[in-house]
């Protein structure tokens, strides 16, 4: 009881911290003007957002610790990649992740 | 509504559908985590509806299962969140004007998905004169549209999740699957050669620092694309006076 209790105060918690996080800056509201520079240089950040929480998945084992696991037996980079070339070239989300599941899976049989 | 808001609203909710299996994939590899892990299936569904923030759900559920004080686990969701501080720094150029609590809502339902979409349309943020001109607040209600999408896709994915955990094995690598189809969103932002360098560098970044605790991997990520961005832009930034 003590800790199903414990697990809704959490949630909340990290309900408000989810809020908290990405409003940080908005809170500030019009006393902050934020500099045209500062503005230029997040220009790519949401983009390298999302390339790093993909680029791991990819190159590296889904257990993985460390870059230390890298090694190109991995199935992930052989799916990665043959899904990567399959989207370029027909820009389908459906072949996309069947050419690179498909990879991915005869990855793991053959490597 | 006014009709001009209505229309920007639906145009914001199909932009991001038009993405739905990445989102919905994404979703359901969540939920799956979720249901897999010690938490109910009440608690779960409680977490997914209300917390709305796949990359620190994940990062909080073994934390639950060891059974950390509940305050280090917050801190690990903020570290984790820590992209989205940098989020709000452009968001609140363009939306600084707003009421207090609707700041707040804004921020809270801008996730990856609508924060990369909206600062793609609109880049830089309106003057005050152009803001005092566009009476229906075109862009605000695109960005809600897109956001009231990207939820109940997100929603829909993990609720399925875990509910149809226990029919999912573990060997089909279904995490993969969510990986392959965040591919649909990054490539067609690789347009140019800038964009391309700062995605390298956040990858080798990424990769070669993953060791690190709190997901600090996104951030020095960020970083160091930011760099490499900016070094290899060739656009004008100064036009001479």
């Amino acid at each position: 009881m003590q800790i199903d209790l414990n697990i809704y105060l959490l949630i909340i918690g990290m309900a408000w911290v989810t809020a908290w996080s990405r409003s940080f800056f908005l809170i500030l509201g019009e006393h902050v003007k934020v500099p045209d520079w500062a503005l230029e240089a997040i220009r790519f950040a949401p983009l390298a957002a999302m390339v790093a929480i993909l680029a791991p998945e990819i190159f590296l084992p889904a257990s993985a610790s460390s870059v230390a696991q890298f090694n190109l037996r991995l199935p992930n980079i052989w799916g990665g990649v043959a899904a990567i070339i399959a989207f370029y070239l027909t820009r389908k989300m459906l072949i996309t992740l069947i050419v690179g599941m498909g990879v991915f899976t005869a990855a793991r049989f053959w490597l | 509504m006014t009709s001009e808001q209505k229309r920007a609203f639906i145009e914001g909710f199909k932009e991001m559908s038009r993405f739905g299996v990445t989102i919905l994939t994404w979703g359901f590899v969540t939920g799956i985590a979720m249901a897999k892990s010690s938490l109910t299936v009440h608690q779960a569904l409680t977490m997914s509806l209300l917390v709305y923030a796949g990359s620190s759900q994940l990062a909080a559920l073994p934390l639950i299962t060891v059974g950390l004080p509940i305050w280090m686990i917050l801190i690990t969701s903020f570290m984790v969140n820590l992209r989205f501080v940098i989020f709000s720094l452009g968001l609140q150029a363009h939306f600084s004007y707003l009421p207090m609590w609707r700041r707040i809502l804004l921020g809270y339902m801008t996730a990856d998905f609508s924060y990369f979409f909206y600062i793609k349309r609109y880049p830089t943020p309106q003057s005050t004169s152009e803001r005092h001109a566009d009476k229906d607040h075109v862009r605000l209600y695109w960005l809600i549209g897109m956001q009231f999408s990207n939820w109940a896709l997100w929603q829909v994915g993990s609720i399925a999740g875990i509910f149809l955990a226990s029919q999912i094995p573990n060997s089909w690598g279904l995490e993969f699957a969510g990986a392959i189809a965040l591919l649909a969103i990054i490539i067609p932002m690789l347009d140019r050669a800038a964009a391309r360098w700062a995605a390298l560098a956040a990858t080798v970044v990424a990769v070669a620092t993953y060791g690190l605790p709190f997901r600090l991997n996104i951030v020095l990520a960020i970083v160091a694309a930011l760099i490499v961005g900016m070094v290899t832009d060739r656009t004008p930034r100064w036009v001479a006076p």
